[in-house]
């Protein structure tokens, strides 16, 4: 027999069989039409009839099914209303959960929108490279490039519509009337304003960059110096070195984009300054500053892409002839945002990690509560079970029973993005508070919440949230079988599988549940940890003043003349900040070279920080050997360069970037990266000219004196920047390590905290349903004299096993991520099994307070009203 | 009084002339040839279930055929109504043309 044609075949799938015979006639004559003439035409005429007829097709299709959703969405509301608590409990713990897959939605949307406001932005690329060095001789890549890539590829490649080179080395600080402010911009060439969509808010983009010697400010900055609502175009700032700039305009940097400026000046100004030219010369010294930026022709990628190995071998390569870039990648400007974590960002970019990070929380969370969902729906299966089986015996396919059931759970779903919806409120600001949200200067707009598309997105997703949860009930329900339903002999869907179903789910959350908790609580533990450590040294009472361009010696020479000052050392780094300088080491002992953290310092620095010499001397002014060749060694480094104990270790010669030096002392160790490390090898050395802070104790209750004494210290030394000074006990509590440490802490503890609710949400739903479930045995246990503890017990110690199983799988699970987080820090707590007992004893009390609050309530309910009725 | 569309007159009057073979297909040939101008199904159907609904046709099944790829036909038939209504549509358009002035844009009108 002859198949219909697949147009038809289509149209029985969408149309109601009350319009079949519709398809039946279109049929009919698209065989007509074949036997008149070709089979093309005949074929071409039917799609032409389906075409035509598909608005009014869809229509009826439509029609038919808002008549049955209609009806289920009314059975839903009864079923809902008639299990008021069932229900409630579903929407508290959907919405709950949802809240925090909102936010995270809207943090996604929110760095996915970000260079999107740049004309033709999918068009335009940045060129990353992996450059070969003494650093990097693994493969990691960096977002800059060789200074005169640019030019390269706009001349030498079709296309490459436009390329911008910019530079991130402008720093400046500028000066207008009274006020002082420091900048950091970018260079580039006027192409820049026409390849990116930043707007003027004053200025002519055409000629805003021409002139050697322009600036455009940010409207921050411009706000600062000239306050609100003023033209600043043609004013002239002076810069320290005696060089002008006149203001050109006004940018908008208030976007969302990656990249981070104050300002931007054309490189006209230094190849007139200098005579250093911007696109050539020598390209090494500059390539972890200078960025590429291209505006490709459509479908011009995967040429160029396959281009430019070439490229590289030709123009990159050292004086072997062996190219010194390992790979060159074209990189979507808006794959920045939420991409792979790259070095030398121009700004800070939020890492795609982080999203994976958050998404997967926040699917542990909404999982939790879909399980509530199918848990309780199944468990009340008896209850429906009439029902499913008389729409079956009318005539009920299983599929309307399939849907019936998916409008109820996507009901329930929406129901719960309403009140989803204003938790998000709540959470908005707490989330746009955390460090790392400030820190990559990423808030999630309010005008997100205003756009219309944002909850288009949202009822989606809630869509989804409610056919996901309802997609295993309602498979479930379409399983029971009418005629056993209906004699009461069971639901034919098999009764135990629906128990173990339960117990798995109830085992899964608990199980998640107890695994949060304890790692808040470890977490947290280490935190606290963390930040009662001791760094090694004494920072109380110090204060730590960035010299800049004073010289160390008068700033010290005057410092010490105050009454407030004990004494005053300097170093060239401060530690346990976050930032280091590093150092390759070598002994003869082992012959490895190490990485170690390089501190030049002087020799009152040792005896103003408090850290204890353990062998040897100091550094002592009086040898000018001492400013070559001598080195202090921390306790770690003696031990990792093999050089024994911290006595033998004395007079040792160790080679630190291949200068031999001699072991002169060796300190205890201190806290030299951030507080989550310690043993890291420590070499100090007396450099004076890589002094860049002094360190400044003070006499007891002198702080606020010497505070108030430095403005005026600062001016006296002729310094021509702002003083930067601030006690080291305050920048160690506000140090970016310890504040992203505290975010971690925040978002595990509010999953550990949701996770946990949520789960006995559904614990509390199945107490409440097997209670109600049981109210004759008990009344009849009770009649036989059956006390209340013993009813409690019988009735809780299903759960009671449940919790046990989740204990035992979660606890070793917890161990081990835990252990797994720990090892990444060096300074860390060692796991104690009384965190483990207390993160399970809160998760169990919980757990049983909820199952008892229901069983008591069963046993107190009086017995003769429980038997009268039957 | 229910008003007929013009569609829906020129419909009923198909029906009534296909007798016992006024299915979906022969009507919308037997439209198209009248009309001069191909019609869709969509545009078809929707004003014959229409009238249906008014009382105006009565509609049943047929027997599924091969050729219809297994489909049944759905024949409809004129009810007393159905014509009552054609008639008064005629009527009120013979009365609509009666006593128009002999003369409209200097042209002489022929009137029967």
């Amino acid at each position: 027999m002859n198949q219909s044609p697949w147009p038809l075949r289509l149209l029985d799938r969408l149309l109601p069989d009350d319009l079949r015979h519709l398809a039946g006639d279109l049929e009919e004559e698209y065989r007509r039409n074949l036997r008149e003439g070709d089979g093309r035409r005949a074929l071409l005429r039917l799609c032409m009839q389906v075409a035509r007829s598909l608005p009014f097709f869809l229509g009826q299709t439509l029609k038919w099914n808002v008549v049955m959703i209609l009806h289920y969405l009314k059975t839903g509301f009864r079923v809902s209303r008639k299990h008021l608590s069932f229900s409630l409990i579903n929407v508290v713990g959907l919405a709950a959960s949802m809240a925090v897959c909102l936010l995270i939605l809207l943090f996604i949307v929110d760095q996915k929108s970000y260079d999107r406001f740049h004309p033709q932005s999918d068009r335009i690329y940045r060129v990353v490279t992996d450059y070969k060095s003494s650093s990097n001789t693994g493969s990691s890549l960096y977002a800059t490039t060789p200074s005169s890539l640019a030019r390269i590829l706009r001349e030498n490649y079709t296309g490459v519509e436009q390329a911008v080179h910019i530079r991130e080395s402008f720093h400046e600080e500028l000066r207008y009337g009274g006020e002082t402010l420091s900048l950091g911009g970018i260079y580039t060439h006027p192409e820049f304003l026409e390849l990116f969509g930043f707007e003027l808010l004053h200025g002519n983009p055409e000629t805003a960059l021409s002139e050697p010697g322009s600036i455009l400010l940010s409207a921050e900055n411009a706000r600062r110096l000239f306050g609100e609502d003023t033209d600043p175009v043609g004013q002239t700032l002076s810069a320290i070195e005696g060089r002008t700039y006149t203001v050109t305009g006004v940018i908008d940097t208030d976007v969302r984009t990656h990249m981070d400026f104050d300002a931007v000046v054309p490189f006209s100004t230094v190849e007139d300054d200098t005579g250093w030219e911007s696109g050539s010369g020598e390209w090494t010294s500059t390539i972890y500053n200078s960025f590429t930026y291209l505006r490709l022709a459509p479908g011009a990628h995967d040429r160029l892409q396959a281009q430019l190995p070439g490229l590289v071998e030709r123009n990159y390569v050292d004086s072997e002839g062996e190219s010194v870039i390992r790979e060159m990648r074209l990189q979507p400007i808006t794959g920045i945002a939420l991409g792979p974590n790259l070095s030398n960002e121009l700004g800070i970019v939020m890492p795609g990690l982080i999203a994976w990070f958050l998404a997967g929380f926040a699917a542990v969370i909404i999982l939790i509560a879909c399980f509530n969902y199918v848990s309780l729906t199944v468990a009340r299966g008896l209850t429906r079970s009439r029902e499913v089986g008389v729409r079956k015996v009318m005539g009920a396919l299983p599929s309307s029973i399939l849907k019936q059931f998916l409008v109820e759970s996507v009901l329930i779903s929406v129901l719960a993005l309403l009140f989803a919806l204003g938790l998000l409120n709540w959470l908005l600001p707490q989330f746009n508070s955390l460090y790392f949200m400030g820190m990559t200067e990423s808030q999630i707009g309010r005008d997100l919440l205003a756009d219309y598309g944002t909850y288009v997105l949202f009822l989606f997703f809630s869509i989804f949230i409610g056919i996901l949860a309802g997609l295993y009930p309602a498979w479930h329900f379409t399983r029971y079988q009418p005629a056993r339903v209906l004699k009461g002999t069971g639901t034919g869907g098999g009764g135990r599988p629906r128990q173990t179903l339960k117990k798995v789910i109830t085992v899964t959350q608990f199980t998640f549940s107890i695994i949060f908790i304890i790692t808040s609580i470890v977490l947290y533990q280490q935190f606290r940890y963390i930040s009662t450590t001791d760094y090694g040294f004494d920072e109380e009472r110090v204060l730590n003043v960035d010299l800049q361009d004073v010289p160390y010696d008068r700033m010290r020479a005057s410092l010490l003349a105050q009454p407030e000052v004990i004494s005053v050392g300097a170093t060239s780094v401060v530690p346990a900040l976050g930032s280091i300088r590093g150092a390759w080491m070598v002994s003869d002992s082992t012959g490895q070279r190490m990485r170690g953290h390089h501190f030049s310092v002087d020799s009152s620095f040792i005896t103003t920080m408090g850290i204890q010499l353990l062998a040897g001397r100091n550094f002592n002014h009086n040898l000018a050997s001492d400013s070559l060749h001598a080195a202090i060694l921390g306790r770690s480094a003696v031990r990792a360069l093999g050089l024994q104990s911290p006595a033998q270790a004395l007079g040792a010669s160790v080679t630190i970037n291949d200068t031999e030096c001699t072991v002169i002392g060796v300190i205890e160790d201190f806290v030299s990266a951030d507080p989550t490390r310690i043993g890291d090898p420590i070499v100090l050395r007396w450099r004076p000219s890589y002094f860049g802070n002094a360190v400044v104790k003070v006499r007891e209750g002198g702080m606020e004196a010497l505070n108030g004494k430095l403005e005026g210290l600062w001016a006296e030394a002729g310094s021509s920047y702002a003083p930067r000074y601030e006690p080291f006990a305050e920048q160690l509590a506000q140090s970016s390590n310890v504040l992203i440490f505290r975010d971690f802490i925040k978002i595990f503890g509010l999953t550990a905290l949701f996770s946990v609710l949520i789960s006995c949400l559904g614990l509390l739903g199945m107490a409440m349903y097997a209670a109600e479930n049981r109210v004759k045995e008990i009344g009849i246990r009770k009649v036989l004299g059956a006390t209340r503890r013993q009813l409690v017990l019988l009735l809780s110690r299903e759960y009671l096993v449940l919790i046990g199983i989740a204990v035992l799988i979660g606890t070793p699970l917890a161990w081990a991520a835990n252990s797994l987080i720990l090892s990444l820090m060096s300074n860390s707590i060692s796991l104690e099994p009384v965190v483990f007992l207390a993160g399970i004893l809160a998760t169990t009390a919980t757990a049983l307070l909820t199952v008892t609050s229901q069983t008591l309530r069963a046993t107190r309910v009086k017995v003769v009203d429980n038997l009268r009725s039957e | 009084m229910d008003i007929l569309t013009r569609m829906e007159e020129l419909l009923l009057l198909v029906v009534w002339k296909l007798e016992d073979e006024a299915y979906g297909l022969a009507i919308r040939n037997r439209l198209n040839v009248l009309t001069g101008s191909d019609h869709s199904v969509g545009a078809v159907y929707t004003p014959l279930k229409r009238m249906a609904r008014r009382g105006f046709l009565e509609t049943w099944e047929g027997d599924p055929t091969e050729e219809r790829g297994g489909r049944s036909k759905r024949f409809y038939k004129l009810t007393p109504k159905g014509v009552h209504a054609l008639r008064q549509v005629r009527s009120l358009t013979e009365s609509a043309w009666s006593d128009l002035p002999a003369q409209v844009f200097g042209l002489t009108l022929r009137t029967s």
